[in-house]
């Protein structure tokens, strides 16, 4: 099983996606410092999660496996939620992208499920307006 | 004419008790499940004091029954009945699981939260040590230096819910129900 092929698959075109924007907003994944989180304003977290890899249920090939994605972003507080919404729509054009690839004989295939969401919060504590989304995903290593 | 009506009547009350078999039986698979996957939350969450993990109930959607009362390990006990008459079926044949701690949705990663040692150590071994992020996210620590704890990872709860734990636990939930109908 190559988990780092399912996690590119999902971490690149979002990367790629935030990083086209005007401004760029940075994207942090898992085991990134937080250290320039505390120098930013705006920035997307993106957690890939694995839950059973190749589950009986899920075919016969060898590489299969399934999970979570789940993508949180982060802007100014008491500001309203339209800046938020925006790069949300980022977000969720990559996650309906990734769904609408087709199976080919190499690379990865991924398929992601609906998508819940979003959900906002911000409370005293919390420095900035957080919303998520997380759909689930089912992928297979084909090379 | 008197005998085919009384073969008719005879049929209907056959239907009727197999049906009502079936429905028992479905009620149990159901309850069975739905205990496998409260016990499955359980353990894939984060467990400190263990009020959250106890915090598991499930309940008749659409209703007003629930379980007795009770912590993990979880059993039957905890999950309420489900109707068997057809009449009550159309109402409602769903259970619904939730949480009741204060602070659920903090620790199921939903919610940033403040994070203070409560003065002892966790029933759970440490999934993560380091430093909690700005997110102010249960579960997002940065390992290194540092003191902030977690007992499960980042998005516990959706990896349980979409990575194929949950199938699998309502899986073995009707399996079990099968096997003591079985004995």
């Amino acid at each position: 099983m190559n988990y780092q092929k399912i996690r590119a698959e999902v971490e690149n075109p979002l990367l790629t996606a935030f990083g086209a924007l005007d401004p760029a907003i940075p994207v942090f994944f898992d085991n990134i410092t937080a250290a320039p989180l505390n120098s930013t304003t705006e920035y997307v977290r993106v957690n890939v999660t694995f839950g059973l890899t190749n589950d009986p249920t899920l075919g016969s090939s060898v590489d299969n496996a399934r999970g979570a994605i789940v993508i949180r972003i982060f802007t100014k507080k008491g500001e309203g939620p339209a800046r938020n919404q925006t790069l949300i729509n980022t977000a969720v054009d990559v996650l309906e992208t990734l769904n609408n690839g087709t199976k080919g004989t190499t690379g990865t295939y991924l398929k992601t499920g609906s998508i819940d969401g979003p959900s906002f919060s911000s409370n005293e504590n919390a420095p900035l307006f957080m919303s998520r989304i997380e759909t689930s995903y089912v992928a297979t290593v084909l090379s | 004419m008197a005998k085919s009506l009384d073969l008719k009547k005879f049929r209907k009350q056959i239907n009727k008790q197999l049906e009502k078999k079936m429905r028992v039986k479905i009620n149990a698979m159901t309850r069975s499940a739905a205990k496998e996957v409260m016990n499955g939350l359980a353990e894939a969450g984060p467990v400190w004091s263990g009020e959250f993990r106890d915090s598991w109930k499930a309940m008749v959607a659409g209703g007003t029954a629930m379980g007795q009362a009770g912590g993990y390990p979880y059993s039957l006990a905890n999950v309420p009945k489900l109707p068997i008459t057809i009449k009550q079926l159309k109402k409602t044949y769903q259970i619904q699981i939730f949480n009741t701690a204060p602070h659920a949705a903090i620790a199921m990663d939903k919610k940033p939260g403040i994070f203070v040692y409560p003065g002892f150590e966790p029933l759970k071994p440490i999934h993560k040590r380091g430093t909690r992020n700005v997110t102010g996210l249960r579960g997002d620590i940065q390992s290194g230096a540092g003191n902030n704890r977690s007992t499960a990872p980042l998005d516990w709860y959706e990896t349980y819910k979409k990575g194929g734990q949950f199938k699998r636990r309502v899986n073995k939930g009707i399996a079990l129900a099968r096997i003591l109908q079985k004995g």
